[in-house]
């Protein structure tokens, strides 16, 4: 209706304009008849002239009648859009409760209603994001005070926390992990683990985001630090609901580690009891067989055969003592073995064993088993079959322990099957290599299958069945095998049999595998390389050949007693009397060698190695640590060259003291270079356990730089790395190299090229 | 005529071992004892036994220091020395090796085993 109204008005005037173009045309045509009557010869020129004279009032006319017409459309078009951009403007300025006041009932009316509704709306959505703002702005408070008291928890926290992002960088520290480390949380956010919190923490750290995968379960280690704190760590990967690992960038890891000394030095003390009171049992156990041994044989050669014969009482005494001494003696052996396994077990909670790290043959490992329990199977009467997949890799691993394993499964077997076959297979089934003892016997009940597992615990009825056996046999395997890196388990069913298995991992499968021969031949190469470095002209820098060895040790007859003899071995010898003197003298003096004693006043010879190690201008000079103290492995990770404990074995001291002075520096130092990353693990494995310091490097380039800031010895090349050659063109001819020795690896059915 | 020295600060392990080895005696073999390690080193500087049974944990002195003190510091030959020890622990085995012994043996042990071992030392039927 609106529309057509405005519509109305504009036709009112556009009408009054053709009615006045008409009304104009009608005079003008009227006019110019009448001079055409009056005079055709007229000249056109005049006829216009005549005409736009006669034709002025016309024009006064439209004249006014345009201003009439302006006057008009002003007052029915500009003065509403007028009022309306008055009314916009306002709205521009936020005056949004400003009024409107257009009556005209056409378009612009519905115009203006239409701001005005729009004003209205942008009111209520303004009041309401206000209050939502409000909400937020209350909300943003909470949270970040929940946020505080959730950072607060976490740093009142008794333990350690930290979270490390999939690339290895730690994201969060608490203060207790920080003060355990005697660092400031600051200072490791952002950085590698390794960097800050060593070695063990970014191997638990590794070993949670590649174990995840296959059990899920949180992977839990024991950290010792420098202050000799015991932190034992719980690693597990933070699972974002909803969201794989790829979407998040791979999974961050949170670590808990709690400080644990305590508990260790109880552990320690505990195991020192059980070796103590182990020792204790021995001695008068060993009267015990002993004698019932000597009575036995007594009575078998001297006595029964002079008895009368013929007595029936004196035949079943004979033959009752018989069997009463076997008893004493076998229950007094069934002592000895539960004492030797407590010592045993007690000893490898506590991790006092010291594990070899050694290639090993998993047929040798099972030859020898077998070797030892032929004669248990045959007395009982059971086949013994071993099947052993052929080609089996080589393994690293304690083989004396592993062969424990092997026996204590299989004589199990045996002590458990009646009658048919004890079975030993070996399979690879991917990344590790699974070892079975299967048996034909009773088998086991599905309750019992984890407990056999634990300590003391035997299966079946103990009351009516005596339990054969310490009860410590699979606990025992258990540790052995989790040391190694793999699990132990029994499948069974009841009446059928059982079968134990255990498994050990594996090289990676992709990787060529070193054998044992070649690791031999490695060492020998090796052994070789060094003693060709040894030839290199002897250090002259003194001006004379003659070493220099520094004495440390507070008992006086100790230094008289090594100055005698370490000079008549042609040493030059210098006594100091504690450690802080010591590390006075290695940096004036700077020895060829230090022998060190540990018990001394103010400063231990652990710390004083530690200082010596811990520097890189005297980390080169090789230590020998001399004690009563019985503590090698703590010597060893401090980096001591040889530990030796007292009374003084003089020819083991001078042939270390030889052998040390001869290869110059504290220890050969090698570098391995092989893209394959489990087969630099696996060299450096063996490479330290042999005692040699290494560096390892996974490619061309990284290895060079390697070579150049950590000046290895002997470089060791896998002879399939691509950039190879140009890594031994490199090195060789530079000057600091020429004494490197090179050794290239080669894998199965490569040759030499 | 072979000497035997038996070294123990227990009573009933020096008695086991010389009735052990009492049949020896009939091949003309003299069994010697000693309660200590100052005993034993005292014993065998005098009587230069051909085998010496020797306890770790004695009095005075203690086995290793023994076999330590004959085997390097004198340096006396031809005296084949047995350690004894309660204690089956692998650093004992190092330290025995280290002080020089020849044989070592974890208690208990077998009588048995024990003469043989000493009927092959001394070279006897």
């Amino acid at each position: 209706m609106r529309v057509s109204s405005l519509f109305k008005r504009i036709l009112i005037v556009v009408l009054a304009l053709l009615a006045v173009t008409a009304v104009a045309n009608f005079f003008l045509t009227a006019w110019g008849i009448r001079h055409a009557e009056i005079g055709v010869a007229m000249a056109p020129r005049q006829v216009w002239i005549t005409a736009a004279a006669l034709s002025w009032p016309l024009w006064g006319m439209l004249a006014i009648f345009s201003i009439v017409v302006s006057l008009i459309l002003k007052k029915i078009i500009n003065e509403p859009l007028n009022t309306i951009i008055d009314y916009a403007k306002k709205l521009v300025a936020h005056e949004y409760d400003a009024q409107i006041d257009i009556i005209t009932n056409d378009e612009f009316d519905a115009l203006a209603s239409i701001l005005q509704f729009m004003a209205i709306d942008i009111t209520e959505i303004f009041e309401r994001f206000e209050q939502t703002a409000g909400d937020l702005a209350e909300k943003d408070v909470n949270l970040t005070a929940a946020h505080k008291y959730l950072n607060t928890v976490i740093d009142n926290m008794v333990d350690g926390l930290m979270v490390i992002n999939a690339g290895g960088e730690v994201t969060r520290v608490n203060k207790p992990l920080a003060d355990f480390y005697g660092i400031t949380a600051s200072e490791a956010a952002g950085k590698p683990v390794e960097e800050v919190f060593g070695a063990d923490m970014h191997r638990l750290f590794k070993q949670s985001t590649t174990d995840e995968k296959s059990s899920g379960a949180p992977v839990t280690s024991d950290i010792e630090l420098p202050s000799s704190m015991v932190l034992r760590a719980s690693s597990t990967v933070i699972h974002m609901a909803g969201l794989s690992s790829a979407e998040h960038g791979g999974n961050s890891v949170v670590i808990i580690a709690r400080d644990v000394t305590k508990e260790r030095n109880v552990d320690r003390m505990k195991t020192d009891f059980i070796s103590t009171v182990s020792h204790e049992l021995r001695t008068p156990l060993t009267s015990i067989l002993g004698f019932t041994e000597i009575i036995q044989e007594r009575l078998q050669e001297q006595i029964f055969p002079n008895l009368p014969a013929d007595s029936k009482k004196i035949v079943r005494s004979i033959k009752l003592i018989e069997d009463n001494l076997g008893i004493i003696i076998g229950e007094g052996v069934r002592l000895t073995t539960l004492i030797n396994d407590v010592l045993d077990i007690a000893k490898m909670e506590a991790g006092k064993v010291e594990w070899k790290n050694e290639a090993i043959q998993i047929k040798d490992i099972i030859d020898r088993a077998a070797q030892t329990t032929q004669s248990l199977c045959r007395k009982a009467g059971l086949e013994f079959i071993i099947d052993i997949e052929p080609d089996m890799p080589t393994i690293i691993g304690d083989s004396d322990r592993l062969v424990q394993v092997a026996i204590n499964l299989i004589s199990n077997a045996v002590k458990f099957t009646a009658n048919g076959s004890v079975t030993c297979r070996v399979r690879r089934q991917g990344p590790e290599v699974v070892i079975s003892v299967v048996d034909t016997g009773a088998g086991i009940d599905i309750k019992d299958r984890e407990s056999v597992f634990e300590k003391f615990k035997q299966v079946g009825d103990t009351l009516t069945d005596k339990p054969k056996g310490t009860g410590l046999g699979l606990p025992i395997c258990k540790q052995i095998v989790n040391h190694h890196g793999g699990r132990i388990w029994v499948e069974s069913n009841p009446g059928k049999g059982a079968t134990f298995s255990f498994t050990l991992p594996l090289p990676q499968e992709d990787s060529y595998r070193l054998t044992s021969t070649d690791l031999d031949t490695l060492m020998k190469t090796i052994h070789g390389g060094t003693t060709a470095a040894r030839t290199r002209p002897p250090d002259t820098s003194d001006g004379t050949s003659v070493k220099n060895i520094l004495v440390v040790d507070d008992d006086e007859s100790i230094r008289e007693l090594l100055t005698q003899e370490l000079q008549s071995q042609g040493y030059n010898v210098k006594t100091v009397k504690n450690g802080v003197e010591a590390i006075k003298s290695i940096k004036e003096m700077r020895p060829h060698l230090i022998i060190l004693d540990v018990m001394m006043p103010e400063m231990s010879g652990f710390d004083v190695a530690a200082v010596i190690k811990g520097d890189p201008a005297t980390a080169d000079v090789p230590v020998i640590i001399l004690s009563v103290v019985e503590d090698s492995a703590r010597g060893r990770r401090l980096g001591v060259d040889r530990y030796l404990t007292k009374p003084i074995n003089k020819e083991l001291l001078f042939n270390d003291i030889r052998a040390l002075l001869d290869s110059g520096t504290s220890k050969k130092k090698i570098l391995v270079v092989d893209e394959n990353e489990s087969n630099v693990k696996t060299l450096t494995d063996v490479l330290l356990a042999k005692g040699y310091s290494v560096v390892s490097a996974t490619d061309g380039l990284d290895s060079i730089e390697k070579a150049r800031a950590e000046k290895p010895d002997i470089i060791i090349v896998d002879a399939m790395l691509s950039e190879r050659d140009q890594l031994v063109k490199t090195l060789r001819f530079e000057k600091e190299f020429e004494n490197v020795y090179f050794i290239y690896l080669y894998g199965p059915g490569e040759t030499i090229g | 005529m072979p000497t035997i020295l038996i070294a123990d600060d227990e009573q009933h392990i020096r008695m086991l071992i010389e009735q052990t080895l009492e049949s020896l005696e009939d091949e003309g073999v003299e069994i010697l004892t000693a309660q200590n390690g100052d005993d034993a080193l005292q014993t065998i500087k005098e009587k230069r036994p051909e085998l010496v049974f020797l306890d770790v944990m004695m009095p005075k002195m203690n086995g290793f220091d023994v076999c330590n003190a004959v085997k390097n510091e004198l340096g006396i030959k031809g005296i084949y020395i047995i350690m004894l020890t309660a204690k089956g622990q692998e650093f004992d085995k190092e330290k025995g090796i280290e002080s020089g012994c020849d044989l070592y043996i974890t208690k208990p042990f077998s009588p048995k085993e024990l003469k043989n071992k000493a009927k092959e030392i001394l070279g006897l039927p």
